[in-house]
């Protein structure tokens, strides 16, 4: 029986290279890594966790642990439910790029991000799943390509969030010998807000968003988005489950609602600015993260669960987006709304699903990202913090709307070019995701719920 | 042949002030100088001196590794620089006195912004130093002696500036490299296990990569030319 996490991390692994041979025939390349993907999702979201399962004909016991060069790997219920989130955005987004290419590497590196987050989220010790996600970042810097500066900011963001992170574990591993040094802990906490502040993109490391959004493939940078926000917020939970002194700090959660409520303002301002879908996007998504942070930084049951669903919910509003600004982009040449006139006749579905997906982004009733911003806002104790983050929304949608108005414009330009088949129906059906979430968010809600009693050290 | 301990015992000399005054000078010359090869030269250089005084803090062969993963570091900027499209213009840009230039044109004005350029940046390097100096008395790093202490600030603040006044990739490398070298010359003796040295390792062998990889490839050689 091979355990669990081997399996997960092995399999993406084993996998890249030959994806890496194959990546110039897009076909067999995104299928492989699609499936591999879809394997592994199905694989972590199929209940229960300790009843093994056969993956063709190979025994898989996912909760046994394994340990390697003395350091154990484990899945627990919220790990498995990640690893299987990340790894169901992954398929999309590969399944995705076979018919609107986002460059070659997309494929095996995309499968290489996946086994090295997966180690991110499987390893017990926090200090390897930092050097995991470090390196994964650095990883991801050869997706995130572009003729802009994002992946070199990137690079930068990563390493600098990276080093503080490193040093945290050393401090709190010297308090427990020294446990009269309070002075310690203060310093670990210090160093963890550095860190995670830089990984979340907190204002103000906010730059790189923007950034990464308008230079890599929208498909790519979605991609990069999700996973690695979903991975950060899971080891910064787990860091709080494990510590108490942190969870008990009031601090902390002030910290993460006045970054949450600086990253929601400062996103809805610039993205209700921005005359570019790239940085739009960058900018929506900067907004909706305030909004997780600002809700977990209540502590509560009810605000956990809104916050991972929003972080579920947003990942479908990140991809529609993505995929409708692939097309966009790969049609018409441009992010610009300038060059962008005339575009929703020619390309009626990528346009529905850039708007859609950035109005979800915005909270916007009916889709996907409403559900959860609307349970953030009841959870909010005064009014002006919910007026804020509903501005912050409002920015975004407005922001959009501009979009929408260009793109409804006249254009003399006659193109013959018609949207590509299989990416509409792809749009189409995240379309439909996007509503369908959007009208019955409890079809998600189970699940988090289990997540949310896995954390109950954290929801007070 | 001598073995390791000997070479390093004939080497002792420089695990002292004289390593710590040629760490000054490399990040310096990281900050300030332009032109790759003096650069590159200069991070090289950098790699040895502190692999040199890791052997106080660490296991030497973990110190010489670290020296030699800072070679192949070096050995694929360098080609990087060398052969890079990019790279090779402003080489010929840096030839013809154009560094720097912006929309001057001119050569007395191209020589004079170049100048100005360096002026400045020399003067911020002084300006850190300073700072740096007063950190490292009023908030001595721990585990560490206070002399490599200096030199990990040093190192740090240094890599950090670089890439303030940078956004050429292969320059940003080289101050991400600084900064982590700065930053593994504390750590190393923190955390002595060998696997997060090797984890540290491929993380720089990997961030070279991927600098080489940004500053060679073309926008449309990236994107599969589908932009």
């Amino acid at each position: 029986m091979t355990p669990g996490p081997l399996f997960l991390i092995a399999l993406p692994l084993a996998l890249a290279p030959v994806v890496f041979v194959l990546r110039r025939l897009t076909l067999p390349a995104a299928f492989l890594a699609s499936a591999t993907a879809f394997v592994m999702a199905g694989l972590c979201l199929r209940p229960p966790l300790h009843q093994p399962v056969s993956v063709f004909g190979w025994g898989v016991a996912l909760s046994q642990p394994v340990t390697v060069l003395g350091r154990e790997f484990s899945l627990e219920l919220a790990d498995c439910y990640t690893v299987g989130f990340i790894c169901l955005i992954a398929a999309v987004a590969f399944l995705f790029a076979w018919r609107v290419p986002q460059g070659h590497q997309f494929f095996p590196l995309g499968l290489v991000i996946l086994s090295l987050l997966g180690a991110a989220v499987m390893v017990r010790l926090f200090l390897f799943a930092v050097l995991f996600l470090w390196i994964a970042g650095i990883v991801a810097v050869f997706i995130i390509q572009g003729p802009g500066r994002g992946a070199v900011q990137y690079l930068v963001i990563v390493s600098l969030a990276t080093l503080p992170l490193l040093i945290a574990p050393w401090l709190i591993d010297f308090y427990a010998v020294n446990p009269d040094n309070l002075a310690l802990l203060r310093y670990a906490a210090v160093l963890l807000a550095i860190g995670f502040a830089a990984l979340l993109a907190v204002v103000p490391f906010h730059g790189w968003v923007s950034a990464v959004a308008a230079d890599a493939p929208p498909v790519v940078a979605a991609f990069v988005f999700s996973v690695t926000n979903a991975v950060v917020l899971l080891r910064l939970l787990n860091l709080l489950k494990s510590y108490s002194w942190l969870a008990e700090n009031p601090q902390v959660f002030s910290l993460l609602r006045l970054g949450g409520l600086l990253m929601a303002i400062v996103g809805g301002l610039l993205a209700f600015a921005q005359r570019d879908f790239g940085r739009l996007l960058g900018y929506a998504l900067l907004s909706d993260m305030g909004c997780t942070l600002v809700a977990l930084g209540f502590a509560s049951s009810a605000a956990l669960t809104a916050a991972l669903l929003q972080v579920a919910h947003r990942s479908v509003g990140l991809m529609l987006t993505a995929m409708g600004l692939a097309v966009v982009r790969r049609q018409a040449g441009s992010d610009s709304f300038l060059n962008l006139a005339g575009v929703a006749k020619r390309l009626p579905l990528a346009t529905a699903g850039l708007v859609l997906g950035n109005l979800s982004l915005a909270g916007m009733p009916i889709t996907a990202g409403f559900p959860s911003r609307w349970a953030i806002y009841r959870i909010l104790p005064t009014l002006d913090l919910a007026l804020a983050m509903l501005l912050s929304g409002a920015g975004v949608a407005l922001g959009c709307l501009h979009g929408l108005s260009t793109l409804l414009g006249h254009s003399n330009e006659r193109s013959a070019e018609r949207e590509p088949l299989i990416a509409s129906l792809m749009i189409l059906g995240m379309i439909v995701l996007c509503i369908g979430l959007g009208l019955h968010p409890q079809w998600l809600l189970p699940a988090i719920q289990r997540v949310v009693e896995s954390f109950s050290l954290v929801a007070r | 042949m001598p073995t390791l301990p000997q070479v390093l015992a004939k080497l002792s000399f420089f695990t002292t002030t004289p390593a710590i005054l040629g760490l000054v000078i490399t990040a310096s010359l990281i900050v300030v100088i332009r032109d790759w090869r003096l650069s590159l030269a200069a991070l090289s250089a950098q790699y040895v001196l502190a692999g040199l005084l890791l052997t106080r803090l660490i296991q030497p062969q973990v110190a010489v590794i670290k020296v030699l993963i800072g070679a192949l570091v070096c050995i694929i900027l360098y080609l990087t620089a060398r052969f890079a499209p990019g790279q090779r213009g402003s080489e010929e840009a840096s030839a013809s006195g154009q560094e720097a230039v912006g929309d001057m044109g001119s050569a007395p004005g191209a020589v004079r912004v170049s100048l100005a350029d360096f002026s400045f940046r020399l003067l911020v390097a002084v300006f850190m130093g300073l700072v740096v100096y007063s950190l490292s008395k009023r908030y001595p790093m721990p585990v560490v002696p206070p002399d490599i202490g200096f030199a990990c600030y040093w190192l740090a603040s240094l890599g950090l500036l670089t890439l303030m006044l940078t956004e050429e990739p292969l320059k940003v490398g080289m101050g991400l490299l600084t900064l982590i070298t700065g930053f593994e010359m504390f750590y190393s003796p923190l955390e002595p296990s060998l696997s997060v040295a090797g984890f540290l390792g491929i993380a720089n062998f990997l961030i070279a990569l991927a600098i080489a990889y940004l500053a060679t490839a073309s926008p449309l050689e990236r994107t599969g030319g589908e932009r």
